[in-house]
This record gives structure tokens, C-alpha cells and sequence, in this order.
């Protein structure tokens, strides 16, 4: 009798370049790759400076010494200092003027061109030039605009009986003014996701809250707002970052002033960092402008949803 | 040719974008093995230029820096541009970053700050070394203006001498033939020259300042005023702010009643039409400023030659004025300081200077250039004014201290505070930045 015996496979031990060209050639590899270019980018352009500026804002650092450990005094500079407290202030201020008003204007002006008339791809291309065109040039423009003797808009005001008006050095109206020129440059930016928003809204809705008796006015406020909710929070809290951080208007317009009226968190951080070269202060200030944004977007996505649900 | 599916393409692609990547973070070994090999052999030079017009870009593109490679030879230099609003910065984070120009130019206010960052080279053995080039040109004052603990850490290449410039046919006007002297005259003439449109100014007897001039705008008249008044900014130690002195509420009392009280200014005062000062375009009877408005109005406005002009300071307790004092730097992260010094010690030689200043119509640092073709007659009467003329002290954060001081003289200015509180707080916030270090 013959007697077979079966040796057990014995697992070849694979070369380490075997290995690796396996790996090469596995998914995992291809996921790792697609993800390890995003993710380092966000390590290092965003994670990383986030945690460096929490440590600057502990520190006094004036670039030509190293960070010094200071606790929190830097903080308590923050919110004791009267300039900065008004920075607070003016930053709330300008986006509680600017990103209601705008938003509203943009969803108007959504709809008014969401609808069928001659010339409609004109004025849509016309409301959307603001957004391509540089801030530089828009401030330049805006500066003749507002200019007190030869300004545009104090000619016309001229018109109907309204003195002339120092638009950029008046402290009631700088903000203001302000104000006016961001939402002529986001208008057309918000206006392009709006008409996206109304365009997924269906049809069929719309028309048999038409047969139902609802007017025009009815169906936007009834039908078109609730289903573009989702929009709405979208451009809101988009909108409320980039008011937060408007810097070029301020910069090329006013520079924070008059009397400190348009010295926006933003522009602190600029003049603690460049002007007094204290880069502790400035990232101080930074990091409340991080948690007053991340409130302002919480506080948004809580109103809306609320209102959705 | 091998066949290769989609997902095969974008595995390479990643993988070579990945490469890419880590192939452009990691530094290369190159460009210092360039800059080694080059010490004492020809050189790329950088060069950051912010006072400059047309006119100068011109002069240095066509005449300055060719002759510099003439004389250097296989030496190159790249000339890069910045404006006023933004060089702080920028230059800020190039020497964060670690990637200076060789030479720069510098503010007023910059030597100190310099000095104590570290990052100007000391130029004081370079200069002894050189006596061809002849330092003892410069006057003693401005000597002192860029050496800072008897170390010389720049070169001016312009002294900013600004004084009273007057409209000659609106003092004819209201009955002035001379300009005024002091503080009474002036503002008599200014009372007599002022034209309003019921609340709205045609003509400002005094032009002060205006919105687009920056957040110092205020600050730098102020600074000629406190002067005339006889007051300082800081003590001499350099440990306490003098602004809640009698000479500075004086001043700031002055130009306050100027705006709310005579009415001979407006607050903010009338912007400037373009490349036209207030009183070029006819907008203001009398404004402080230097040799620049001579050089726009033979560039842009000819036809009011004669009619706009210097005049020597004014005197209030004393006969003062200002002079900013522009300077050039060698950076200390240049990796070759001793040919950088070549290049700054030729723009700053006085055939190459003379070069620049006439393109620039500045008034140069240079005595020997005083006398220079291109110092026109007006040029040397905005000179007379530099026997009365004060620089700022050496504190090394001057900037800093300026700002709680605007900020204070804005508030004075539009009546929303009195002088005097105003002052006092200024002071106190200026006191408290000294004291933080």
C-alpha cells in the first residue's frame, strides 16, 4: 500500500517589494493616495495654522524674538481695550446690516430674473460683473462714487434736495457705506445660487398652489422661501465668513476710521500684526473671531432648521 | 502602446502629483550652492524701491542700474516696485519669511525699528572703510537720524522737508502780499481766504488733511504744529509721552478752533482732484507740503507755476518744522551684505543720487547735491526750511505709538472730545505702550 502524504502548503514568505506592488495595486492604495494630498493640505494650511495661532495667542511674539509665554493676558487685552471691544461691536454691526439686507436683495433679484423675459441672460451677466470685478478697482470706483465734492451719488442726491454727504469720513455713515458696496458686490454671487435653488424647485407645486387661488406673492412666501431654506442657510452663513472677513473694502476705503466706526475685528488684526507688530494680540483676536463666526453659523443652521421643522 | 484603464491613470496621476508636491515643499539644495559660489563674483542683486514716480522707474531702468552693471560686471540687479499703503507688510513677512531684497528702502520712522528687529545690517565699518564715498556730506543731523546706539544702520536718500506753501493769487485776492510768518498771520490769511457755499467749503483758507491720506493723515500736520508750539512727542529718554504738555494742547487748541471755531478748514478737510494736492487744484489757500507739489504741477497742472509756493516755516513759540528723512537699508538676510553695500553705496554716490532725486524732484540728503542743476530756485526756497527742521526720536515702535495718537486727535478734531481730554488720554494710552516694552 502506497502511502500518500500531503505536505501542507507552506505559505511563501512574499518579498517586501512583493508586498508593495500588491499594496500598489490594491484600492486601498488608490483611496490612500487620493486622500493623502487633500488631507495633508488641510493639515497644513488649515489645521495646523488654527492650533499655531491658539498657541501665538498665548504668547507675546514679535517676529525678531521668539514667543514668549503670557497666559491670558493677551485675551484679557482683548475684550479691556476700548478699541477693540468697538472692533467687536462694528464687526457685528456690519454683518447684522449687510448679510439680511443682502441676502433678501439677492433672492429678489433671484426671482425677478428666474422668470421668463426678453433680455433676461443681459441682466443676470449685469447683476453678476460685481462678483469678477477686482476689489481693488471697485474700491477705486467707489471712492469717486462717495467722493464729497465730485461724487456721483451726491450729485444725484442733488437732485431731490439732498445736501452733499461725506460718505467715507462722516461716523454715521461710513459703516453704512461700507455696508452699501459689500452688498453691491455679493448681490450677483448670492443672486447665481439662488436662481440655482429656484430652479430645483418643482414645478408642479408652484402651479397647483396657483390652482389652489394662492397669488404670486403667496406662493414666494409660502412655497418658494420654505423649499429654498437649505439655500437660504447656505448663502447666510457663506456670506456672513466673507462679511467677517472683509478686509480689502476697509483697507482701500475708510481704514478703520473715522473715529474707529469701520475698524472691524479684521482690520485690528491687521494693524495689532503689521502696524504694533504684536502677533499675539493679533492672534488673540483672531481665534474670537473664529468663535464669533462658528456661533454666527450655529446660531443660523439653529433659526433655520427651527423654521423648517 | 499599453492599454491603461481609468483607474490605472488617475493612481499615476496621483502618484505624480504627489511627487510634484513633495519635490516642491522640500527646498532645494541648488539655489544655495548658487548664492556660494557667487561671494565675490558676480551677483543677482534685489532691490525694493517704494519712493518712486514714473520718472524714477525711467531713470533706473535706463541710466542707474545699467551703469551699476557697467561698473559690476556680470552683477545683476532685479528692481522690485511696492507703494507706501502696503510696504510694512510686505516687508514684514519677507523677513519672516526669509526672503529679503538685498537693499530696500525705508521709512522716516524706520531706523530704530530696524536697529532693534535686527534685520537692517550695520553698515558703520563698511561706511569707515570708504572714505571716497564720503559720509561727512550727509549733515550731522541727518547722520543721526540712521545711527541708532552709534551704529550706522542705513543711508537717506531723501530729506522730506515739508513747509507752508501758499496760493500766491488768493492772498493777492483778499489783500496779502507776503505769506504769513506766524501763527496770528496765518490765521488772519486764512480767515480772509476761506470761500464757503453756505455750510459747503469752495475754498479752504487752510487745507489740513484729508480721508485718503491714510490713518496718519492727522498725526503728520499735528506733528509740525506741536513742533511750532515749541513741544515734543517724547521726552528725551525716550520713557514718557509729552502730549499732555502746554505746548501740545496749544497746538491741538490751534487747529481744533482752525476747524469749529474761525472755520478756515474743513474736518475731514476737501479730497484732491487725482494727482492734484488740495491747493494745486485751487481747493486751499495754504497747506504744509515739500518739493513734490512742484514737481506735479510742472508734470500735470504747468499752467499754475508761479501761483502756488514755498514759504519758510511758520512760528508759534518757536520757528520749526518736520523733515522725514527716507533712507536705504542693506537687509541682514542678504546673503551677500558686502555687494549689496555696493549697490547701496552707488545709488547713494552723489552722481548716481543727483540721478534719482531730479527724476523725483526730492530734496537730496547730500550737500554737495544743494547746489545740483536740477535744485530749482522754488526747490531751494522749500530747503531754506531745513535750519528749522526736527526728525522723530529713536523709539523703536514709533508706529505703535502713533496710533492711540490719531486715534486721540481725530476725536479733537471732529469736536466729539475736548483737546485737552483728549491729550491726557492719548497720552495715557501712549505712557502705557511705553511702559509694555
Amino acid at each position: 500500500m502506497n502511502i500518500v502524504t500531503q505536505t501542507p502548503a507552506v505559505k511563501q514568505k512574499k518579498s517586501l517589494g512583493q508586498r508593495l506592488y500588491k499594496y500598489y495595486n490594491s484600492q486601498a492604495f488608490v483611496a490612500l493616495l487620493f486622500l493623502i494630498i487633500p488631507v495633508g493640505l488641510l493639515i497644513i494650511l488649515k489645521i495646523y495654522p488654527i492650533f499655531y495661532n491658539l498657541y501665538l495667542s498665548f504668547t507675546r511674539y514679535e517676529l525678531f524674538e521668539p514667543p514668549r509665554f503670557v497666559g491670558l493676558r493677551n485675551y484679557k487685552w482683548v475684550f479691556q481695550n476700548d478699541v477693540t471691544r468697538q472692533s467687536i461691536w462694528n464687526t457685528l454691526l456690519f454683518t447684522i446690516e449687510a448679510v439680511p439686507l443682502g441676502t433678501a436683495l439677492a433672492l429678489v433679484v433671484a426671482k425677478l430674473l428666474d422668470e421668463n423675459f426678453y433680455g433676461k441672460i443681459m441682466y443676470r451677466t449685469l447683476y453678476y460683473l460685481p462678483v469678477i470685478s477686482s476689489i481693488v478697482v471697485s474700491a477705486m470706483i467707489f471712492r469717486w462714487i462717495f467722493n464729497p465734492q465730485q461724487g456721483l451719488l451726491n450729485y444725484f442726491l442733488g437732485f431731490i434736495g439732498i445736501p452733499p454727504q461725506t460718505w467715507l469720513s462722516d461716523p454715521n455713515l461710513a459703516l453704512l457705506s461700507l455696508v452699501m458696496v459689500t452688498i453691491w458686490g455679493s448681490i450677483g454671487g448670492n443672486m447665481i445660487i439662488f436662481l440655482a435653488g429656484l430652479q430645483d424647485i418643482p414645478k408642479e407645486v408652484l402651479e397647483a398652489a396657483k390652482v389652489d387661488g394662492a397669488n404670486a406673492f403667496q406662493r414666494f412666501i409660502q412655497i418658494t422661501i420654505p423649499l429654498l431654506r437649505p439655500v437660504i442657510l447656505f448663502v447666510v452663513v457663506t456670506f456672513t465668513i466673507s462679511t467677517f472677513r472683509n478686509f480689502g473694502l476697509i483697507f482701500l476705503l475708510t481704514q478703520g476710521g473715522p473715529l474707529n466706526r469701520t475698524n472691524t475685528l479684521v482690520w485690528e488684526v491687521y494693524m495689532s500684526v503689521f502696524a504694533n507688530l504684536r502677533l499675539g494680540r493679533g492672534a488673540a483676536l483672531s481665534m474670537v473671531m473664529l468663535v464669533m463666526v462658528f456661533i454666527l453659523t450655529i446660531l443660523s443652521f439653529r433659526v433655520i432648521r427651527e423654521r423648517q421643522g | 502602446m499599453k492599454k491603461i484603464n481609468r483607474r490605472q491613470f488617475l493612481k499615476r496621476t496621483a502618484v505624480g502629483a504627489l511627487g510634484f508636491t513633495t519635490v516642491g515643499v522640500i527646498r532645494s539644495p541648488f539655489q544655495t550652492q548658487f548664492y556660494s559660489l557667487a561671494q565675490g563674483e558676480a551677483v543677482d542683486l534685489t532691490l525694493m524701491m517704494v519712493d518712486y514716480s514714473d520718472p524714477v522707474k525711467t531713470a533706473l531702468e535706463e541710466v542707474i542700474i545699467p551703469m551699476f552693471v557697467e561698473e559690476n560686471p556680470g552683477s545683476t540687479v532685479t528692481v522690485n516696485y511696492s507703494d507706501w499703503a502696503r510696504y510694512n507688510e510686505e516687508m514684514t513677512t519677507a523677513f519672516a519669511a526669509g526672503v529679503t531684497p538685498d537693499v530696500f528702502q525705508g521709512g522716516a520712522v524706520w531706523s530704530p525699528q530696524m536697529a532693534r528687529r535686527g534685520w537692517a545690517y550695520p553698515l558703520t565699518d563698511l561706511i569707515a572703510a570708504d572714505a571716497d564715498w564720503n559720509w561727512d556730506d550727509f549733515p550731522p543731523g541727518i547722520q543721526s537720524d540712521v545711527t541708532v546706539n552709534g551704529e550706522i544702520v542705513g543711508v537717506p536718500y531723501r530729506q522730506d522737508l515739508r513747509t507752508l506753501w501758499y496760493r500766491k493769487d488768493m492772498l493777492e485776492a483778499a489783500g496779502f502780499s507776503a505769506p504769513p510768518t506766524n501763527w496770528d498771520e496765518f490765521l488772519e490769511v486764512a480767515k480772509a481766504t476761506t470761500v464757503k457755499n453756505g455750510d459747503q467749503f469752495e475754498v479752504e483758507g487752510y487745507h489740513l488733511s484729508h480721508v485718503s491720506d491714510g490713518w496718519q493723515r492727522d498725526w503728520q500736520p499735528y506733528l509740525i504744529w506741536l513742533e511750532q508750539a515749541g513741544g515734543q512727542f517724547l521726552s528725551d529718554d525716550l520713557t514718557k509721552c509729552m502730549l499732555d504738555q502746554e505746548p501740545a494742547l496749544n497746538a491741538l487748541q490751534f487747529l481744533h478752533d482752525l476747524i469749529h471755531v474761525h472755520k478756515v478748514t474743513s474736518y475731514p478737510g476737501l479730497e484732491p482732484q487725482g494727482d492734484l494736492q488740495v491747493i494745486v487744484a485751487g481747493d486751499a489757500a495754504m497747506q504744509f507740503g515739500n518739493a513734490d507739489f512742484e514737481r506735479i504741477i510742472n508734470l500735470y497742472a504747468p499752467d499754475q507755476a508761479g501761483l502756488v509756493l514755498p514759504t519758510l516755516p511758520l512760528t508759534g513759540a518757536i520757528q520749526a518744522t518736520h523733515a522725514w528723512v527716507n533712507k536705504f537699508f542693506v537687509s541682514s538676510q542678504s546673503k551677500n551684505p558686502e555687494r549689496a553695500w555696493d549697490l547701496l553705496r552707488f545709488l547713494t554716490r552723489a552722481d548716481v543720487l543727483e540721478i534719482y532725486s531730479a527724476a523725483n524732484n526730492n530734496t537730496p540728503p547730500r550737500q554737495s547735491l544743494l547746489e545740483a542743476p536740477y535744485m530749482s530756485e522754488l526747490h531751494r526756497q522749500v530747503l531754506a526750511a531745513a535750519p528749522y527742521a526736527q526728525t522723530f526720536p529713536q523709539h523703536p515702535n514709533l508706529i505703535g505709538l502713533f496710533r492711540p495718537v490719531t486715534e486721540e486727535l481725530e476725536k479733537a478734531l471732529t469736536g466729539t472730545k475736548d483737546p485737552e481730554k483728549a491729550l491726557q488720554d492719548a497720552t495715557k494710552q501712549v505712557n502705557l505702550i511705553l511702559e509694555d516694552g
